[in-house]
């Protein structure tokens, strides 16, 4: 393919000559921004009465869970825990108002979130409980099982997990994570905003040919079909893949340069506990954003080849919008396990923590792969079938009428 | 060189864009005339390999339309083509220059030489959304030059110039029939008047004529409208 790289190029040219891709590029910023920032804006109100800002809650949170870091989940600090929870009169109707919650408990209060979300123990049920280490582990065992069991896995799935579970060392430790836990809250948004923009910026990609009449020019040429064609698909890929690159960079930078990059080496159960691979939540993060970066591969190629084959970046747009949304609305029930897993793992859906930490598998000769293993591949691949089919509709294409 | 259009015809549902048509081309300037709706731009859209024929066969020197090597000595001008606004003349000649396999270094050169050619060279570097119709128009006269080809099919290319610009456009034209095969299409019958070595005339996709048209048979105006009928419309 002679002069595919001057021809790159200048495709390169024609997509960030636009200046549409430049304000959807802001607005995505404006919208990162707001995303990584949001949990500080504005103020608690009880009662129409402003308690504390948001802002001074997460500063007193923050040196509460820094004083945590580095401790085992163990019986000391569930000791500890339940110490400082006595203190807190259950006769209130707002106990977190109360000046002992203040002074005894809330250093505890991620401690005690965490034993809730294994156990299911109210305040009550805390203050009667005799804290118990191995206790709480097999209840978070248990809670794995019931989890494993409502989805459904398989026999093969459930030994899998089992096997990943005991990879794990136990008790876990808590470390201040705030930076690595609001870059997974902020997945799904961050996820949204690459598909929208990959949408937007690439819709208009093949169609303006089209449009404009260049296409009688273009396909006339000796290098009009192949080496066009390819040089648009490398140039939307490139520009997708750079976008999702540095709202995953700015993501990051700004997460763990605000609330600090401290914690990348925390189990990941310490905060997601409904997940069995032996990972930390630095890792989960990678994991993650890595496949945003993937994703914004197949993202790119079906955006083009979808305008290549309306010829009409409305359409293409109406589509891909459409598919984002109802990506986002639609929840089919895990129970029906083999529609709801393509729907979920399908990359409209899939941007989210609770898709890429899933813990149904696919199960290939009798190995499991997690979802973050066999996406990519999937994605990749799909994205090469995309592009090979979109070649064949734009070489087919005649010029007639107009 | 020979440009051979055999039996080619075009249908589109219920209706004959072109009907059968067979001819060979040599070296030379070919006019070629109809009403609008005749079926030129179709045939043209054929002979550039952007619209398949429904049946028949087009071969330049022995290799078919649909090949990639036809596609190299073709140099081609459409009616009403698009432009890039957010490229520059340049850009646009280097863009297309690259499509059509020219190396990078010889491509500078020969857009240069070109812009020159079409008195462009002054705004090279401006953007093109900035350009008159004229302008562009000649920009994509020096894109269908780009490859120095040897069939050059040009649609409707005087529309848009001013008399200045067309006379120089003749001329260009007339210079590139002597190593080319040239096929232009025009609603203005002196401009092939002036230039064309033959003239083809189509109506409701046939060629009702086709040969060399001499000065002593008469205006070739009233000619082309006794071809199609309407002399007696026409005074």
């Amino acid at each position: 393919m002679r002069n595919l790289g001057t021809i790159y190029k200048y495709e390169m040219k024609k997509l960030t000559g636009k200046k549409l891709l430049w304000v959807t590029a802001f607005l995505c910023v404006a919208a990162i921004v707001i995303t990584v920032f949001a949990g500080l804006i504005g103020t608690y109100y009880v009662d129409g009465k402003p308690i504390e800002s948001n802002y001074e809650a997460y500063r007193k949170d923050q040196a509460y869970r820094k004083n945590l870091s580095g401790r085992y989940i163990a019986q000391e600090l569930l000791q500890e825990t339940v110490d400082g929870y006595s203190h807190v009169p259950t006769n209130v109707a707002r106990y977190s108002l109360t000046e002992e919650y203040e002074t005894y408990a809330r250093p505890y209060s991620e401690i005690f979130n965490l034993i809730r979300s294994w156990t299911g123990m109210d305040l009550a049920s805390l203050q009667n409980w005799e804290p118990n280490e191995a206790a709480l582990y097999e209840a978070r065992a248990q809670r794995l099982e019931n989890n494993w069991q409502s989805i459904p896995l398989t026999d093969t799935e459930k030994e899998f997990w089992r096997n990943k579970e005991s990879q794990i060392d136990t008790p876990l430790i808590y470390d201040y994570h705030e930076g690595y836990e609001n870059m997974l809250n902020c997945f799904l948004t961050v996820g949204v905003l690459m598909l929208l923009f990959v949408a937007i910026c690439l819709s208009n990609l093949f169609a303006d040919e089209h449009s404009r009449r260049t296409d009688q020019l273009v396909l006339s040429s000796i290098g009009g079909k192949a080496p066009v064609y390819w040089a648009k698909i490398l140039a939307g890929v490139t520009v997708s893949v750079a976008a999702a690159t540095i709202m995953t960079l700015m993501t990051m930078s700004l997460n763990l340069g605000y609330y600090g990059a401290e914690g990348f080496e925390m189990p990941f159960q310490s905060c997601f506990s409904t997940y069995s691979y032996p990972i930390t939540i630095g890792q989960a993060c990678l994991i993650a954003y890595g496949i945003l970066i993937v994703a914004s591969i197949l993202a790119a190629v079906f955006v083009m080849v979808i305008s290549e084959l309306f010829r009409s970046g409305i359409v293409t747009l109406a589509i891909s919008a459409g598919l984002i949304i109802l990506g986002n609305v639609i929840m089919i029930p895990t129970q029906y396990r083999v529609i709801a897993q393509i729907w979920d793992w399908s990359p409209m859906a899939y941007l989210s923590p609770w898709n890429v930490f899933d813990p149904r598998t696919l199960t290939l000769f009798g190995q499991c792969f997690t979802s973050w293993q066999v996406v990519p591949v999937v994605y990749i691949l799909l994205s090469v079938v995309l592009a090979v089919a979109g070649k064949y509709i734009y070489q087919r294409y005649q010029i007639s009428g107009r | 060189m020979e440009l051979v259009i055999d039996r080619v015809s075009k249908q589109y549902k219920n209706k004959i864009a072109v009907d059968h048509i067979s001819i060979k081309l040599q070296k030379g300037v070919y006019g070629l005339l109809g009403a609008n709706g005749a079926g030129k731009t179709t045939l043209m859209r054929m002979l550039c390999g952007i619209l398949k024929p429904t049946s028949g066969t087009i071969t330049f020197d022995g290799i078919d339309v649909s090949e990639e090597q036809y596609r190299a000595v073709l140099g081609y001008l459409p009616q009403d083509f698009g432009y890039y606004p957010e490229f520059t003349a340049m850009d646009f000649l280097l863009y297309f220059a690259a499509l059509k396999g020219i190396p990078k270094v010889q491509a500078k050169r020969k857009a240069n030489e070109l812009l020159a050619l079409v008195s462009l060279d002054d705004v090279g570097r401006k953007k093109i959304k900035t350009f008159s119709g004229g302008m562009k128009q000649r920009l994509g006269i020096a894109q269908a030059l780009l490859n120095d080809p040897k069939l050059v099919i040009l649609d409707e290319p005087t529309a848009g110039l001013d008399p200045k610009e067309r006379v120089r456009f003749r001329n260009l034209i007339e210079s590139l029939g002597k190593d080319s095969i040239v096929l232009l299409s025009t609603h203005i019958v002196s401009d092939i008047e002036h230039i064309a070595d033959q003239v083809l005339m189509m109506k409701d996709g046939q060629l009702i004529f086709q040969g060399k048209y001499d000065n002593q048979n008469g205006d070739l105006e009233e000619f082309y409208l006794s071809q199609f009928g309407e002399v007696d419309d026409h005074a």
